[in-house]
Order: C-alpha cells, then sequence, then structure tokens
C-alpha cells in the first residue's frame, strides 16, 4: 500500500516536473519586436498612408538600432467584431504592442479587457476614443490630433479664401452659401469638424449660409454621388463645400469634373488630412486648401511609443500629456505651401 | 525442488494466488478500461454531433435572421418607397440613402434599374462604371425571369459602380423584380439590394474560429459554393470539398469517406434560398481529442495495475508465508532432524497447524525414544538371560567331578569344589543385580578357575594380578568368566600343561581395564576383527558368542566407548582386555547403573 | 521463489513504464508539436501587389503550423541590404526564410552564402546559377510570350510599323530578363518594331516622357505590377496620350484600370498560389530536411475586358475578404 501511495505521488512529482520544464522559458535579449496593427478600414487613404509611413518608420528604426521590427497590420473592414477577433489573435501571437484604429470608438472595452488580462500595451490611433475609456489602465495610450483644431483650421482657410478672393461669392450676397460633406454619422471628429469649421468661419466674420449636407462615410465615391444629388438640388448656388477629410473633397471635385460645370464656376473645395492624393489637389487648384494631418509624426510618434513599450524603453522625453496622449499638431495648406509638404514626404522617401 | 514442482505444474500458493488475482484483474481492468474508453468514445461522438448540430443550428439562423433582414430592406424599399413614387416626380435617393444609412455594416449598395438597365437611383455610391451589360448580370437575368421571387446570387465581384480607390467588392446579390411608376404608367424595373459578402463570411467565420479540424461551409442550391474556410484554395485548386455529393443529402448526419478521409457530415438548408449549411467534421479530429483519453485510460489501468499487484503481492505473502515457514520446518523434519524448530504463527489456522504438528512431532519423538529404551532393555535382559545361562555341561562336569571325589573319598576336594561351585553361583546371581563389583567379578573368576583346574587337572596355570585399586569399582556381572571359557577351551587346553592364562586388572586414569592373556594358538588378525563384529558368519570354535555377548552387555551398560579389545598373536596367544569406565561401586552407583540411565 | 521475484520485477517495470509513457503521452497531446517560424522577405512589403501572395502565405502558415513573420521593407538598394536583412532574420530565430530576390546576379556570392545551410525558398526570381535552390515562380518566359500574345491577337493584320515601348522592371531579376527575351521572341517577325527599353532606373516617369518624346511608341508593354502602376500614372498624367497598355500586374490598382480601360491586357500570376505553395516547400524542408531543388510553377492568367468579370477570374483577381 505505502508503495503504491510512493508510486503516485512519483507520477505526480514526475508529470509536474515535466510541466514545470515545460512552462520555463529563460528571458533573453531583445532581438525582435512584434508590432500589431490594426486598421477600421485599408482603404481608407488617410489611414493607409499613415500605415505606409508606419512601415517605413519602422524599416529605419530596424536599421538604426539592429532590432527587427516587425509589424502585423490587420483590415478590421468596418467590423468591430472583427477587429476584436484580430487584437485576440495578435495578443496570441505574442505582439509587444498593440495599435488599434478602432472601428467604433465608443466600443473599445472587449479590446481593452483582452489586452489587460495579457498585459499588452494597447496604443489607440486616429480614432480617439473617450478619455473614460482610456482611463481604465495604465497601458492606454493614444496618438492623434486634435479634432476641433482641424475643424478650426478648415475655417480658418475657408475665410481666409473668402477674404481674398471675391470671386467665391458667386452671387455676390456678402454670405458663403456652403454644403458640408460629413464623415461617419456619429463620428467625433466628423462633428467636431463640421461644428468647428463653420463657427470659425463665422468667427472670421464671414456670414455663412447652410445649404445642405450629406454623410459620406469618409469615402470618395460616395463623395461623389452625395455631391452629384446636392449639385442636382442646388446647382450654381453652392460656393463653398466643407469636407470631412480630402477623400470626401476629392470625391466632390470628381462630381464637379462628372458635371461638367467649367472650371472657374467651381465653388471652393476645403478638406482635411492632405493625404498625397489630396495636396495634389491643392496644387492643381482644385481645392482651395487642406488642412495637414501629420501623418509622419502620427506614424513616428506610435512607432517610437511602441518600440519603447515593447523594449521597456523610457517614455519620459516623449511628451506624454496626461501621460497617455501624444497629440500633432495640424497645420493649414494652401496653394502657396503645398510644394513644402509634398517635397517633405518625397525628400523621406 | 522448486524445478521439479514447476515441472509438475504445481506452484506455491503465493504464486498461485497472486497469479489467478493478477490474471483476473488485469482481464477486469483492461475491460474496464476498454468499456471506459468506449463509452467515452460515444459519448464524445454523440457530443460531438450534438455540439455540431447546435453549432450549425445557431449559425443557420443567424444567416437565416441575416437573409430575412435583407429581404425586409428589399420588401421595405419596394413595397413602401418605389410603389408609392412617381419617378418623374420624385427621385428615391433620400430613402435610399436612410435605407443605406440604416443598414450600411451589412450593405454594399442599393440600386434600383429600369428594364432596360438603365439606373433609376442608387446609394451610397451612384457613379456608374462605363459600358456595363448590366441586363446581362446574372442577378438581372434571375430577377426577370422568375419576378414572383426575390434571388439571392452566388458571391461576386459588384460591377457597377466606379469606385476610384480601385475598391472592389465582393457582394451577395438579392435581386427582385419591381414596377416602377413613371407619370402614371407602370414599367418593370429590377431592385438590387448587394449585400455586403464580408457580413456573411464574418458570420460564418464565427463558426469556424475553433482550432480543431472541423468546419462549417455554405453552399447553395446548385452546390455552389458561397463560404468555405478555405475558399482561396478551393479557388485555385488546391482543395476540394465533397460539396456536389453533400448537396444530394437532405438535413441531418451522414458519415462520410472522402479523399481516404472519414468524415461526419451534417447538412442544413437555410430557408428560402435553398443554400445548404454544411459542417464537416473529420474523424481523425475525435481521434485528436481521444488521444488524451487513451493515454488517460492506460495510466489509469496500468496504475491501478500496479496497486492491485502489488496488494495481491502482499496478500498473498500475508497468506502463504506462514505456510512456507511450516512447510520448511517440515521439510527440515522430513530431512531427518528429529527436532526440527517447528514454526508456529500466520492466520490462525496456519497457526493451529503448526501447533499441532509440534506436538505431534513431539509426540512421535518421544515414542521413538520410548521404543529404542524398550529395545534396549529387552536386548539386555535377553543378554542378561543369556550370560547368567551357566553351561550345562560344565556344571555337570563339575558334580561329575564332586560325585567322582566323593566317591573317591577325597571329601577335602569335594567340599572344596562345592564350596567353590557355590561361590560360584552366588556371584552369578547376585540377588538379581546386573552390576557387581569388580571384586566380586574377580572371586567369581577364581572360583570358577578353582573349579576348571580341577576339572583339568591343572593342565594350566592361572595368576591373578589386580590392582586392588579397582576391586571397589563397578562392572557387570560376569565379563571374565567367559573369556576365561574362551581361553580355557581355544587357549590353553591342549598345551598340555604348559598353558598360562593371567588376568591382570589395573586403573588408568577414568578407565580400567582388566586383562585376560593365554599362551594359547592364538589367532590370525582377520579372526580378530571377525570376533566382535555382530552377525558375523565367520567360521569360528564355537563359543565366540560368549565374547560379543560380553562385548555387548558393556557397552550397552556403560556405552559405546566401552567394551572388549582383543589383541591376539598365532602361536603366542591372545589377550583379551575389558575396558570399564572407573565407577566407584556404591550402593547408589550400582542401583544408578543398574536403571540403565547411563546410556541417555 | 527467486524467479517469481524476478518476473515479478520485470513486470512491475513494464507496467511503470507504460505509466510513464502514457502520463508523458497525455501531458503532450493538445500540445502542438514546434511551431517553426518562417520569416518571408519581399521588396517593398506594404506595397498592394502582396496582397494575394500575403493572404496565401497565412492560409499556407495556418495549415502547416508555422508562425509567420513579414518582414517589413522598404525598396531594397542591393543584394546586400537584403542579406542583410536575411541574416537578421536567422539571428532572430527565424527557421527558414522566403526570398524575393532583388537581384540574380549574386556575383559575390552574398545571397548563397547567406542561405547555403537553411531552408529557403525563392520566389518570383532564381538565382545565378540557377537550379540550386527551390524556387516557386510562374515560368516568366511564358508571361512575356502571353503578354506578346495578347498584343498580337488585338492587333492581329495590323502589327507592321507597331511601335512599342518596353518597360522591362529589375533587369537585374533573371525573371524579368526572361520575360523581356519571351516577349521579343514572340513579337520577332511580326514587324512590331521595339523602340526603346527602359530598366528600373531614376526618376521613371520623367525618364518614360523623354522616351516617348523620342521615340513615341504606340504601345507600352511593362513587364512587372510596378511598371504597369507607373505606366497608368504616366498615362493619367498624359491625358491626351493615345497609348495603350499591355502588361503583368496583380495589384488592384493595376485591375482597376484594367476594368477602367486604360490596359488592355494583363497578365495576372496567381500569387496566392505562389504563396502558399512556397509555404508548402518550406514547411516540407523543415519537416524532412532539405528536399531536393525544383521549380514550382505558378499558373496565371491572362485578363481582359472580356474576362475580367468571369467567375473564375474573379476568385483569383479579387481578394476575398479585406
Amino acid at each position: 500500500m505505502r508503495a503504491c501511495v510512493l508510486l503516485f505521488s512519483g507520477l505526480m512529482a514526475a508529470g509536474a516536473g515535466m510541466t514545470a520544464v515545460g512552462c520555463s522559458g529563460g528571458e533573453q535579449e531583445i532581438k525582435s519586436i512584434k508590432i500589431g496593427v490594426t486598421v477600421y478600414d485599408q482603404y481608407d487613404t488617410f489611414v493607409a498612408q499613415l500605415m505606409t509611413e508606419f512601415d517605413r518608420y519602422a524599416a529605419i528604426k530596424e536599421e538604426e538600432t539592429g532590432v527587427a521590427v516587425n509589424v502585423e497590420v490587420y483590415n478590421a473592414a468596418d467590423s468591430q467584431s472583427t477587429q476584436n477577433g484580430q487584437v485576440e489573435s495578435m495578443i496570441e501571437e505574442g505582439c509587444n504592442v498593440i495599435c488599434v484604429n478602432l472601428v467604433d470608438r465608443t466600443d473599445p472595452t472587449t479590446i481593452i479587457d483582452m489586452a489587460e488580462k495579457s498585459n499588452v500595451p494597447l496604443i489607440f490611433f486616429n480614432r480617439e476614443l473617450v478619455e473614460e475609456d482610456l482611463e481604465r489602465w495604465e497601458r492606454l495610450y493614444y496618438v492623434g490630433a486634435e479634432a476641433f483644431e482641424s475643424g478650426i483650421m478648415e475655417g480658418e482657410l475657408a475665410a481666409e479664401a473668402f477674404a481674398k478672393d471675391v470671386s467665391l461669392d458667386k452671387n455676390g450676397d456678402g454670405v458663403f452659401q456652403y454644403v458640408v460633406l460629413e464623415g461617419e454619422a456619429g463620428h467625433q471628429d466628423a462633428i467636431v469638424r463640421t461644428e468647428y469649421s463653420v463657427s470659425t468661419i463665422v468667427q472670421n466674420g464671414v456670414e455663412v449660409e447652410k445649404l445642405g449636407y450629406a454623410i459620406a462615410n469618409w469615402n470618395r465615391a460616395q463623395a461623389q454621388t452625395k455631391m452629384t444629388q446636392l449639385l442636382s438640388e442646388y446647382g450654381e448656388a453652392i460656393e463653398l463645400v466643407l469636407a470631412n477629410n480630402d477623400d470626401m473633397a476629392l470625391g466632390a471635385i470628381d462630381a464637379l469634373k462628372a458635371a461638367d460645370i467649367p472650371r472657374e464656376e467651381w465653388p471652393a473645395v476645403v478638406g482635411i488630412d492632405g493625404t498625397d492624393v489630396g495636396l495634389e489637389a491643392v496644387k492643381n487648384g482644385e481645392m482651395i486648401g487642406t488642412v495637414y494631418n501629420d501623418k509622419e509624426g502620427q506614424a513616428l510618434a506610435m512607432l517610437e511609443l511602441a518600440y519603447r513599450l515593447s523594449t521597456g524603453g523610457d517614455l519620459s522625453d516623449l511628451e506624454l500629456l496626461e501621460g497617455k496622449y501624444i497629440r500633432l499638431p495640424y497645420s493649414k495648406v494652401t496653394a502657396d505651401v503645398v510644394e513644402d509638404y509634398i517635397k517633405d514626404s518625397d525628400a523621406e522617401d | 525442488m522448486t524445478y521439479i514442482n514447476r515441472y509438475r505444474k504445481t506452484y506455491s500458493i503465493q504464486v498461485t494466488i497472486s497469479i489467478s488475482f493478477t490474471v483476473l484483474s488485469v482481464c477486469s481492468m483492461c475491460f474496464l478500461g476498454i468499456m471506459l474508453y468506449e463509452q467515452f468514445v460515444s459519448r464524445m461522438e454523440r457530443m460531438a454531433v450534438e455540439s455540431t448540430g447546435q453549432l450549425l443550428g445557431q449559425t443557420a439562423i443567424n444567416l437565416e435572421d441575416y437573409l430575412r433582414n435583407m429581404r425586409r430592406i428589399s420588401d421595405a424599399m419596394y413595397y413602401s418607397v418605389i410603389k408609392d413614387k412617381d419617378l418623374s416626380v420624385e427621385g428615391l435617393d433620400e430613402e435610399m440613402n436612410l435605407l443605406y444609412e440604416a443598414n450600411k455594416d451589412n450593405l454594399i449598395s442599393i440600386a434600383c434599374y429600369t428594364n432596360d438597365g438603365e439606373l433609376v437611383a442608387a446609394a451610397p455610391v451612384a457613379t456608374e462604371k462605363q459600358g456595363v451589360d448590366i441586363v446581362g448580370q446574372q442577378w438581372f437575368l434571375d430577377a426577370v425571369e422568375q419576378m414572383e421571387n426575390l434571388h439571392f446570387s452566388t458571391p461576386h465581384v459588384q460591377n457597377l459602380f466606379d469606385d476610384t480607390s480601385y475598391r472592389y467588392y465582393w457582394v451577395v446579390s438579392l435581386s427582385r423584380a419591381v414596377e416602377l411608376t413613371e407619370s402614371g404608367s407602370s414599367a418593370l424595373g429590377v431592385l438590387l439590394v448587394d449585400m455586403n459578402y464580408s457580413s456573411i463570411e464574418q458570420l460564418l467565420a464565427k463558426a469556424n474560429t475553433d482550432n480543431s479540424r472541423e468546419y462549417v461551409y455554405l453552399m447553395d442550391s446548385e452546390g455552389e459554393i458561397i463560404y468555405h474556410p478555405k475558399q482561396k484554395l478551393i479557388y485555385t485548386g488546391l482543395y476540394e470539398e465533397n460539396n456536389l455529393e453533400q448537396l444530394t443529402h437532405e438535413d441531418g448526419s451522414y458519415k462520410e469517406e472522402f479523399q481516404g478521409e472519414k468524415r461526419l457530415i451534417t447538412v442544413k438548408t437555410i430557408s428560402y434560398t435553398g443554400w445548404k449549411l454544411v459542417s464537416v467534421v473529420p474523424m481523425s479530429s475525435f481521434e485528436m481529442g481521444l488521444e488524451e483519453m487513451r493515454y488517460f485510460v492506460i495510466m489509469l489501468v496500468t496504475v491501478s495495475l500496479l496497486a492491485v499487484m502489488i496488494l495481491n503481492q502482499l496478500v498473498s505473502a500475508r497468506i502463504a508465508k506462514p505456510l512456507q515457514k511450516l512447510n520448511d520446518s517440515v521439510k527440515e523434519w522430513e530431512e531427518g532432524n528429529l527436532n526440527p524448530a517447528i514454526y508456529v504463527g500466520g492466520s490462525m489456522e496456519v497457526e493451529h497447524l503448526g501447533r499441532t504438528l509440534r506436538s505431534t512431532v513431539e509426540q512421535i519423538r518421544q515414542l521413538m525414544q520410548d521404543i529404542v529404551v524398550e529395545q534396549e532393555e529387552k536386548r539386555k535382559s535377553e543378554l542378561d538371560a543369556l550370560q547368567s545361562q551357566i553351561n550345562p555341561h560344565f556344571l555337570y562336569n563339575t558334580l561329575d567331578s564332586i560325585v567322582w571325589m566323593i566317591e573317591g573319598g577325597r571329601s577335602d576336594d569335594a567340599v572344596f569344589m562345592i564350596t567353590q561351585l557355590a561361590s560360584l553361583f552366588r556371584i552369578s546371581l547376585s540377588r538379581g543385580k546386573t552390576v557387581i563389583s569388580v571384586e566380586d567379578e574377580i572371586r567369581h573368576a577364581r572360583n570358577y578357575m578353582n573349579i576348571q583346574k580341577i576339572r583339568y587337572k591343572n593342565l594350566f596355570r592361572v595368576t591373578f594380578d589386580v590392582d586392588s585399586e579397582i576391586l571397589s569399582c563397578c562392572t557387570v556381572k560376569l565379563v571374565v568368566q567367559p573369556l576365561l571359557e574362551n581361553a580355557i577351551y581355544y587357549g590353553v587346553e591342549c598345551m598340555d600343561g604348559d598353558g598360562e592364562i593371567v588376568v591382570s586388572g589395573h586403573r588408568s586414569g577414568e578407565d580400567v581395564y582388566i586383562e585376560v592373556s593365554d599362551n594359547g594358538l592364538g589367532m590370525p588378525e582377520e579372526e580378530v576383527a571377525q570376533l566382535l563384529k555382530e552377525n558375523n558368519r565367520a567360521p569360528r570354535h564355537g563359543s565366540g558368542v560368549g565374547l560379543l555377548n560380553v562385548h555387548n552387555r558393556i557397552k550397552l551398560r556403560f556405552g559405546p566407548q566401552y567394551g572388549l579389545e582383543i589383541e591376539s598373536v598365532p602361536d603366542e596367544g591372545t589377550t583379551v582386555r575389558i575396558h570399564l569406565p572407573y565407577i566407584p561401586f556404591t550402593p547408589e552407583t550400582q542401583a544408578w547403573l543398574e536403571s540403565g540411565k547411563k546410556q541417555i | 521463489m527467486k524467479k517469481n521475484s524476478i518476473y515479478f520485477g520485470v513486470l512491475v517495470a513494464v507496467m511503470l513504464g507504460v505509466t510513464a509513457f502514457a502520463t508523458y503521452g497525455m501531458l503532450n497531446t493538445g500540445r502542438e508539436g514546434e511551431e517553426y517560424q518562417v520569416s518571408v522577405i519581399v521588396n517593398n512589403s506594404s506595397s498592394d501587389r502582396w496582397i494575394a501572395f500575403r493572404e496565401g502565405l497565412k492560409q499556407g502558415a495556418a495549415d502547416n503550423h508555422i508562425q509567420l513573420n513579414i518582414v517589413s521593407t522598404v525598396e531594397f538598394t542591393g543584394l546586400s541590404e537584403e542579406c542583410q536583412i536575411i541574416r537578421r532574420e536567422f539571428e532572430n530565430g527565424a527557421d527558414g526564410v522566403i526570398i524575393e530576390p532583388c537581384s540574380s546576379e549574386d556575383e559575390e556570392g552574398l545571397l548563397s552564402g547567406e542561405v547555403s545551410e537553411e531552408a529557403v525558398i525563392f520566389v518570383g526570381t532564381d538565382v545565378m546559377p540557377e537550379g540550386l535552390h527551390t524556387v516557386v515562380m510562374t515560368d516568366h518566359y511564358e508571361v512575356g510570350s502571353a503578354i506578346a500574345g495578347e498584343l498580337l491577337e488585338d492587333y492581329e493584320g495590323r502589327t507592321d510599323g507597331l511601335t512599342v515601348g518596353i518597360l522591362s522592371g529589375n533587369q537585374e531579376q533573371l525573371s524579368m530578363q526572361k520575360r523581356l527575351s519571351g516577349f521579343l521572341d514572340a513579337v520577332e517577325g511580326t514587324g512590331i518594331e521595339v523602340v526603346w527599353t527602359a530598366a528600373e532606373e531614376g526618376d521613371r516617369i520623367e525618364e518614360l516622357k523623354s522616351f516617348q518624346k523620342e521615340h513615341p511608341a504606340d504601345v507600352l508593354i511593362t513587364l512587372e505590377n510596378d511598371e504597369t502602376e507607373l505606366a497608368v500614372d504616366y498615362l493619367l498624367a498624359e491625358e491626351k496620350s493615345s497609348c495603350v497598355l499591355y502588361g503583368e500586374g496583380c495589384s488592384e490598382k493595376a485591375v482597376y484600370y484594367l476594368d477602367k480601360g486604360m490596359i488592355q491586357g494583363l497578365i495576372v500570376p496567381n500569387e496566392f498560389h505562389m504563396g502558399y505553395l512556397s509555404m508548402q516547400e518550406i514547411a516540407k524542408q523543415l519537416l524532412y530536411g532539405t528536399s531536393p531543388a525544383q521549380n514550382r510553377e505558378i499558373e496565371f492568367l491572362t485578363i481582359n475586358k472580356e474576362n475580367l468579370y468571369d467567375v473564375e477570374s474573379q476568385k483569383i483577381l479579387f481578394p476575398i475578404v479585406q
């Protein structure tokens, strides 16, 4: 009987030993890090360019430090549940840090819970979640810009253009008749940008009249359709198109082109983001201006943050606001300065 | 010993018990293990079937929900918008946008076309691609062909609108024929709801999140695959699915073999569309789950077998050990040890057995000893009886001599003879005692020799030379007389007056020696050697029996180391030596020796 | 008795052995076998042209229990840079690599030195000398011929005097050389005149413009995806150009402009298959040691406006879900 007990305990010990061996793994010098990224929609021009920049900086970082930086990019294709699944699999794959471009900025709970459980820091970017959610855990960060700032600048651009070029006031009534192409319904950036751009124009002493607005979901093709519909409704009366982003601004331009409206009768079009195509349009004079969303700066900040979080580096010189936010400033781009921005990105290529 | 036993297939109790128990437990354990395993397998299979059924049911419900939702959109668009509106008066854009925005997660676009493929309205994008043959597209054909139904297409890439971001959408088209009203007259049109294929994909991918090799796929009523986790591989021709055969199945579970793999197939038909949701569970994926169980059962069986075996060993040892010890004791007894240490112990029965055996052995030994003593006694008395028989010849001769003396008037001589004879008999009788003092024995010898001297008319001489020291010690009676008789008959009878017999005695340490020597014919050595052997058949001159008798009697009384020693040289004479222990003659020692206890 | 206890001992030992084996087995089931780590090194990894390839890699990795790591790269400057990355990947614990060599002329033996002992698969192109490694690629000569075939079919009987400009891609790669010779061989004797051939160097659009100015070509031939996109950009910029375009490509941009009618004929290799197959091959190498070097051929589709939306082409051309 005693022999049996001994035998059993021996087996148990052996089993335990084996599991113990199986589980142990030594700490080693960090030679490579893995950054997981999930974007809400890879067809969003700005986000796509941001990711291109991010990749580029990752390759540069790799060269500088000799630490392999592996970037795994997932596309959530506009589905929050898909994104949740992607975050889960990225955690399983052993990503050191995960960058999340939320699909639904009001619903980051699942992702934060998963990350907290596995102690993987999260960097949210581009689509800002509410402060309460960001406070849920100390290893959550946000990289982006101040949405209202872009709205203000867009308003300023429009106001300046109106002040400079009276021909924009096609009917000469001294009132700016405008339409708005809005991003996703309920999206904070869309609301803030629309709100601030209009109020800024008014603050700058320009009288405005809103003719109509349409939701185009940040999408160029949809914007074109919506603009076509707006044109058919208001036609010549439109003097200003305030688009929440460059894609939609370009969609509006597509519609103007498609409607065969002569160039000199085009309303003023302003966008936000400063995507490559947007800048090109500014350069061509199709858009009177755009607000440059510093994608290089954001990409760099994200990468730097991600790198340090992965390698356990010091975060103190990253200018974190409240220890969580990195916000990069917008800047106004008009035809006069557009070359700087185009060159900017070319030079770094 | 064990070797022989093995050959005869007789095993020790321990072996028998442990082998039979072990065999029994191995059998029952294995049986139990197999039963357990089988039970587990069948339960697991049942559970797998159940759970795939559940999963499939749930997925089917979700999918049906989704598709119903899409049909609702189409219905809403048609019955609430298109039917109401006169297209010449107002457009459909607003309502279409509304519907799209409300369902944009699942939709790619909503579009309405006239009978000849002209776009009436579309959301969210309405920029038509150049040169697209709308009328020729499958969804359009389906709708026009069967006007009363809604039609779901297989997944395809939408080829309607121009998206400058190079974007192409995989969609499942839901199309129906509608009645368009324009300036009061109605015309046929087609309403298209393009569902986002990735919604369906996500829906089904949820059922395929498991890492195991089971999966769920979806095909339409024609067997065309709508969703498959390895869709891209199937498209490339790197993977095959048995969809066409599975298409023929009704709803339910089936087993099939496909590409050498046994699989469990569960089919569920989605209502309205005729699509079939199929779950495939390779039997080997069961096996994977079962492997752990199999190892567990093996481990359980072996561990319990080990325990049982050890227990068996212990129990059987407990039962068999005492028996074995008992057996060993018996063996020892068998091998001749008359006084073995019989094992007493173990279980009650064995202990009792041991105790009984022990007392039996004791009794047997006692009995045997009694028999030995009895036999000895019998022999002694026999011998004694023998020795006390005075040769009648001698008595007759002596009496004849006495008669003759009396007749011859030699009354003194006759008196002497009678006196001697009387003394002789008195000592011979000694009141029935066997042990007497050497003094009496020597006196007896003298009496005898005196008589014989007269009978043989001094044919020989006799010399007594006995140390007085030994006179007072014990001897068996009538030991010297036979020697003298022998010496006379075989030694000096024929010596014609020259014969001489010397009786001497002395003590040497704890031993007493009495010698009878003659200078007669003597004997060769071989004959001497034969003299004291019992049952010897060597030819002899008659009364060698007397010597042997004496020899045995001494030995019986005093021990085997005592007795007679004979030395003889042919033609020179013979010396017979009586060897006795030195025991002073007292009534106590006499009584003690008489009782014969000396030997024990 | 002694014999019995020996038997008993042996039996106990056997039981113990079986128990240990079962315990070990039990602890080990459910645990996947060792996962190999494979790094994929391609030029400009974030480019759209790798979408289908990546998809194939991912599927292949999942099916073969391989941990996939697509290395983030920008445009390679040369083989030595690529080799550096390869070396680093091996140092970081990669068990095998899948490489698109940016040059086939490995004169200093950089590449072969790096990978001689390791599990390696080349995709897209072989390196000189040929046949030393397993290569997963299309038959490049056939691709060249197919491009020419499309051209000849469209211009049947009108080929005489047709001028052609070729954007020949990275001519350091054997694959591009073969495509070029495939094309040239096919158009030989048809009266088609190749007026210029541009290899991948410098500011391409400007170069293209100057070539076209000097020797205007009626037809642009592009031998590679990036070149096709470049030619599209050129044609977009030169709105008045009457040039038509035949080429090879697999990015959505290329497909889009084929759909738009700007590209007349497009050869699309099944890059999904390439990714999947290369994963399978490397899994084979990792599992069974080195396998003999062989070329695994990937099929390609010839797409024009007519068959773009055919069921079969759709399945290959468009990424299903992104």
